[in-house]
């Protein structure tokens, strides 16, 4: 009689429940802490750089907060367990993996975590590395669950030594910060780097003022040395031997992003326009061969989806390369729903574990490729990728990889 | 055996039961019989076919299918500018996969169904985005704007053109975060003693975003709390304080701000690490020049790394090495105190 009145009430219960209308993500175990690329923003008005186009930022959760603005696909548990730093907008990654470290050991004092997962957007995911290894070095043991990079120039970005060619490291021409300013007291590049800054990001205090510094920036992009003779050691190569994503946290992962020239975000664009030049960023070859300022080079094509309006593709695989899936309406006899877009791991492109050594598969497929720009991935439009949804499906994809 | 026929048959009822829930209030009530029918469907399925969205002789039953659960998931909601745009968004990105030639006329016949008392504002509402994604496009591809404050004003100008009122609810998000910055900053401009400062701090906190803010779990405690230490008005109070006093006020901060004594004295312990450091640095940074003043070369280097590996360990001479072989010297900027 037990047994059926059990039975019954299983049942009773099925017949009630109807067909979910969205798949919330799984909370994750640990929070994660998102990091932003360069320029991100130096305001509290930033906060919502993880964010989409309204300015909501990704971590807030419908049900945590009564208010307009909020990230549907992510239950209440995630909100407090979803956390953006600031960290200075225009400097190297030595600089700002420091103040990304020191807000999370802040963080940790404040909820008593004692580990953390990462998203790093571009520049961030150089910034989560050292952080990742300072966490190890201090505490003695890995604190970090999963880092995922999203859009990364981990081997460099051509545009950066372009620009700093063009402009910063070129003498004949205007001299980003380095030079004295020209007899009408400004300096046209920086003036120039403000600009792009401000536009993208609420970006205010200047390119040269307080800890930002345009030029170590620059350098922290482009794969090599850029100058030997300049007494520093900068690029990515060198980073990436000092801070490995190996032996740093439990799970490491990339999404990789690229888009067409048709499609990019207008500030990319206009950004081509003006330093008249466009990445082929899908070929291999050992370092940067072809001294474009990232490792790999072209494969003679440049308009198919290769880079993401400044990084290529070969760049951006660190650990597994991740796919992000949408999955919109799934209908079955007994109702439709609209489940949680999908993060997979890419099988066919392997596991870049050194990341100065990826194979030519590693740098050439396109497999998984999230075909959106650099900016679509984050908060500033128009653009038509739904950034709740994205990061709601990394939550739970780490979730699902036990963090 | 007995017990088997029992199940099964409340299996039946219940699966009866569930039929009769799930399509009694089917949407397509009104619409033609074959509309609703409801076949299993996935969208990986269907997608790629552009059979034209139907017609008022036949309506493609996916299209039902995403109306009754458009209707379900957003009914409570659709009053609302922001999840109209949200609902509007996602919806444009389906139907223009389903169909790219004739996505409006899906789109029409999918808010007709779902919301047919919204259905025409919603398409307006539509269009006026469309307009504004075009407007935006036009604007970032020629960087006119002088400074942030002119990109704010030119943007809000043209939604409140489009929107009215509504863009207020629509970027509610983004006008919170701003009003809540400019507070901040206002705050910062005026005189006051840290200790009330602090406390209109926290008032300001509570009028932005209610209780969420507070306690250990907060929705961004940590960042908002170093927001806060790291105001110019604030650290020049702090460092005019000795150790044991700024310790009284960022404490009194930290329980105002929710955290509860465990986390006051995570606190305290990071705070005490970091002054430990700052002064190692101190240390390290007057050590360091003495070197370089008197030694040259290979000499100069092994007694720079030997002074690091004494001062800090090896891990992190390490990470310093790496730092000034890049040109970074971590002890040369002023510390934040409270914060870093």
């Amino acid at each position: 009689m037990k047994i059926l009145k059990q039975l019954s009430l299983a049942l009773v219960a099925a017949a009630i429940a109807t067909p979910a209308m969205a798949e919330n993500a799984d909370t994750t175990r640990y929070p994660v802490v998102t990091a932003h690329g360069m320029a991100g923003w130096d305001s509290l008005a930033g906060f919502a750089y993880f964010g989409n186009d309204l300015g909501t930022f990704v971590g807030d959760s419908c049900q945590f907060l009564e208010i307009n603005g909020c990230n549907e696909w992510i239950n209440s548990s995630q909100t407090p367990k979803t956390v953006a730093f600031q960290v200075t907008s225009l400097n190297n990654s030595e600089v700002r993996g420091n103040e990304l470290y020191n807000q999370v050991r802040s963080f940790m004092a404040t909820t008593g975590y004692s580990k953390v997962n990462f998203i790093g957007h571009s520049q961030g995911g150089f910034d989560m590395r050292k952080a990742a290894h300072r966490l190890k070095s201090y505490y003695g043991q890995v604190r970090v669950g999963a880092m995922i990079s999203v859009s990364s120039p981990h081997r460099g970005a051509p545009y950066a030594k372009k620009i700093l060619d063009l402009y910063a490291r070129n003498e004949s021409n205007i001299f980003c910060g380095a030079l004295p300013p020209t007899s009408n007291g400004t300096d046209p590049c920086l003036d120039v780097v403000d600009d792009i800054a401000d536009l993208l990001f609420d970006f205010a205090t200047g390119a040269n003022t307080g800890n930002n510094d345009v030029i170590a920036a620059g350098l922290q992009l482009v794969y090599d040395d850029y100058d030997a003779g300049d007494g520093v050691v900068t690029g990515a190569k060198a980073f990436n031997q000092n801070y490995p994503s190996q032996g740093v946290a439990g799970y490491v992962g990339s999404i990789v992003t690229g888009q067409d020239n048709l499609n990019l975000q207008p500030v990319l664009g206009a950004l081509h326009a003006a330093i008249g030049y466009n990445a082929d960023g899908d070929g291999y070859c050992v370092g940067d061969c072809n001294n474009d300022g990232a490792a790999g080079q072209g494969d003679g094509t440049t308009y198919d989806g290769d880079d993401d309006g400044l990084v290529g593709i070969n760049s951006q695989q660190m650990g597994y390369r991740l796919k992000y899936t949408k999955d919109d309406w799934t209908c079955r006899w007994y109702g439709c729903w609209d489940p949680l877009d999908r993060i997979t791991q890419v099988s066919s492109t392997g596991y870049v574990s050194d990341l100065n050594n990826p194979s030519s598969t590693q740098m050439t497929s396109h497999d998984g490729k999230l075909s959106q720009d650099h900016l679509d991935v984050i908060s500033l439009g128009p653009d038509t990728l739904d950034e709740e949804e994205l990061y709601a499906g990394l939550f739970d994809f780490i979730h699902q990889v036990g963090y | 055996m007995r017990v088997s026929a029992v199940v099964i048959a409340i299996a039946v009822a219940a699966a009866l039961f569930l039929g009769w829930r799930l399509f009694s209030h089917n949407p397509a009530d009104n619409v033609p019989a074959h509309a609703t029918d409801a076949s299993p469907v996935h969208s990986d399925e269907s997608l790629s076919i552009d059979t034209g969205p139907g017609t008022s002789q036949a309506i493609d039953p996916r299209l039902v299918q995403i109306a009754d659960a458009l209707r379900r998931k957003h009914a409570a909601q659709i009053h609302q500018a922001d999840r109209q745009i949200q609902l509007l968004n996602h919806l444009m990105a389906l139907l223009q996969e389903m169909y790219p030639q004739g996505w409006r006329e899906a789109m029409l016949t999918v808010l007709q169904l779902a919301f047919p008392e919204w259905a025409d504002r919603l398409m307006a509402r539509l269009q006026d985005w469309l307009d504004y994604q075009r407007w935006l496009e036009d604007v970032f591809s020629t960087m006119t704007f002088t400074d942030a404050e002119q990109r704010y004003q030119i943007l809000w100008d043209k939604r409140l053109v489009l929107f009215g009122d509504d863009a207020r609810v629509i970027w509610a998000a983004e006008l919170r975060q701003r009003a809540f910055a400019e507070a901040v900053q206002t705050l910062d401009q005026q005189p006051g003693d840290v200790t009330s400062k602090a406390q209109r701090y926290v008032e300001l906190i509570r009028e932005t975003w209610g209780e969420t803010a507070f306690g250990n779990h907060g929705r961004n405690t940590t960042q908002l709390m170093g927001e806060f230490v790291k105001l110019d008005s604030v650290q020049t109070q702090l460092r005019d304080m000795g150790p044991a006093e700024q310790q009284v006020v960022l404490n009194d901060f930290r329980r105002d701000m929710g955290l509860d004594d465990e986390a006051i004295e995570r606190w305290e312990s990071l705070d005490e690490e970091r002054r430990e450091q700052r002064a190692l640095g101190d240390i390290y940074m007057s050590n360091r020049a003495a070197i370089v003043e008197e030694l040259d070369g290979e000499a100069q280097q092994q007694a720079i790394q030997a002074l690091q590996v004494e001062l800090f360990g090896e891990e992190e001479a390490r990470y310093l090495r790496n730092e000034e072989a890049s040109g970074v010297f971590r002890f040369e900027s002023e510390q934040i105190v409270g914060f870093n």
